[in-house]
């Protein structure tokens, strides 16, 4: 199958830690993956250069075939970790704004989604709370048409109403034709809509694979198999 | 490129409008007190406003002044929290170039300075006309009469510092985000600014002292700084200007000015490609 992300010899290194260090990997197109990890390995790091806010320091990083740039930024829906949209908007601005910015965005299925998160269109993005805020992010990322979309810590910090609601939201609305990457350490909880499974950990590969064949190798859920690598 | 700067519009113009609106508020305030002590002087009560005068003069113009230097400072700040804070996330995230982005912020900076002093100039004038009626005719027809080819090269000449020390402080900002691997050290970008306008002052000091030829546009000749000299009756030999100023007319150095264009243009494809290429969050 056709890659849409390759990585070679990434590496990361800040004064002095190596955030990455000379990470090879290849994302499919068509898959959800996860990127597994405790805090501090690597995860936001990986998806921030993929995403073109962050340079590596050694090594290659191709999207869709391009180095992470203005192009590379039309094809990818990126959730950050963290409350991103203007604090001056309400959620209309929000939905006008990605409407404005990506060519790929569909206002209705903002509109649907925005109803399944019941969120009021009105309402001032500096009101929402956590949860509401992270609906509202995941409505405006998901409602685009992108090859790839990357979600850090997507239920992170998150009530567990609001958690199954972007779950749901994540499945029913993740396109066949896309790629997802997604970043978490609540493992349990999202387990079941990975295809493919990463494990991060001191910015190093430790083990990566499909996820239902690793079920199967190793005998536990991937879940289990997160606290065995980590949990030493 | 317009698209973002719809969205810079939008998340400002209530902090630029309410600015405003207090500017013309005090305005109001400093000519009724001019016209009613005018009027009380006009009746006889003898009382000397020429230190009234001078006092509402230096309130006007400590009213204006730091109406633009809180612009100016809201201005620099939204770019700062561009840098610095996770907004940055959604913009550095858009399919835009670091020039783009830029540009959309120049313009728009420039945009608010311009309907600032215009809405202040505008305003007073026109109370000043309720206010005092056919006698501010005749100075506002004075002051019509002043407006020659030497206030549009005041013009000219200011409209370029103003972009240039824009430019310059965004460049200042995006190298100290850059240079100390990304951390953020209050004040940086001011010290880097500092001396960024030190030199390039110097330079253009410089330049215009090794290209001493002048433009007159009011008949668009180009002067040597000895014909300009003996046509303003400056004594002496005044090396280094940008500017000529005497006898109602303004020269401009032509290479100066140019060389002031040159920095703001290398200034912005420096800063453009800084945030395009260099930033990291």
């Amino acid at each position: 199958m056709e890659n849409i992300i390759e990585i070679k010899g990434l590496t990361k290194s800040y004064l002095n830690k190596k955030a990455l260090n000379n990470v090879d990997l290849n994302l499919e197109k068509g898959k959800v993956i996860g990127i597994l990890g405790p805090n501090g390995s690597g995860k936001t790091t990986m998806i921030k250069i993929i995403t073109g806010i962050l340079r590596q320091s050694k090594g290659d990083i191709l999207v869709d075939g391009k180095k992470p740039g203005v192009y590379t930024k039309s094809v990818v829906s990126y959730l950050p970790d963290r409350n991103f949209l203007y604090e001056w908007m309400n959620i209309q601005d929000g939905i006008n704004f990605y409407k404005d910015f990506y060519t790929d965005f569909d206002e209705n299925k903002a509109y649907e989604l925005l109803k399944f998160m019941k969120l009021d269109r009105n309402a001032k993005i500096s009101s929402l709370s956590k949860g509401m805020t992270e609906k509202l992010n995941l409505t405006l990322v998901l409602s685009r048409k992108a090859k790839v979309y990357v979600l850090d810590e997507p239920i992170a910090g998150v009530d567990p109403v609001a958690r199954d609601q972007i779950l749901d939201a994540i499945i029913n609305n993740y396109d066949k034709e896309s790629t997802m990457l997604i970043t978490t350490h609540l493992v349990r909880d999202m387990e079941n809509i990975f295809d493919d499974v990463v494990f991060l950990r001191d910015g190093e590969i430790y083990l990566t694979g499909n996820a239902e064949d690793l079920r199967e190798e190793k005998g536990m859920q991937i879940d289990e198999l997160y606290k065995e690598i980590f949990g030493e | 490129m317009r698209k973002y700067m719809k969205y810079e519009i939008k998340g400002s113009y209530k902090f630029i409008l309410g600015i405003i609106a207090i500017v013309l508020i005090a305005s109001t305030i400093i000519q009724l007190n001019i016209s009613k002590q005018m009027k009380l002087d006009m009746m006889g009560s003898g009382n000397d406003i020429t230190g009234f005068g001078t006092f509402m003069l230096i309130a006007s113009i400590a009213v204006i002044f730091g109406a633009f230097l809180t612009a100016f400072f809201q201005i620099i700040g939204s770019f700062r929290k561009e840098l610095y804070e996770d907004r940055g996330y959604l913009t550095f995230t858009l399919p835009l170039t670091g020039n783009q982005i830029l540009g959309s912020k120049i313009i728009v900076a420039l945009l608010w300075y311009l309907a600032l002093g215009l809405s202040i100039v505008i305003y007073n004038l026109l109370l000043a006309f309720i206010l005092f009626g056919g006698e501010w005719i005749k100075v506002g027809k004075e002051i019509f009469n002043m407006i020659n080819s030497g206030v549009f090269s005041l013009g000219i000449i200011s409209g370029l510092s103003v972009i240039m020390t824009q430019i310059l402080i965004y460049f200042s900002m995006a190298l100290s985000k850059v240079s100390v691997r990304n951390k953020k050290i209050g004040g940086l970008w001011f010290i880097i600014f500092i001396i960024l306008n030190a030199l390039t002052s110097y330079l253009v000091f410089k330049i215009s002292s090794v290209f001493p030829y002048f433009l007159d546009l009011s008949t668009f000749k180009v002067l040597h700084q000895y014909e300009a000299h003996s046509l303003m009756n400056i004594v002496g030999n005044v090396q280094g200007q940008t500017i000529m100023l005497g006898n109602n007319n303004i020269f401009i150095n032509i290479i100066g000015s140019l060389s002031q264009i040159v920095i703001s243009v290398l200034a912005f494809i420096t800063t453009g490609h800084i945030i395009e290429k260099k930033i990291d969050l």
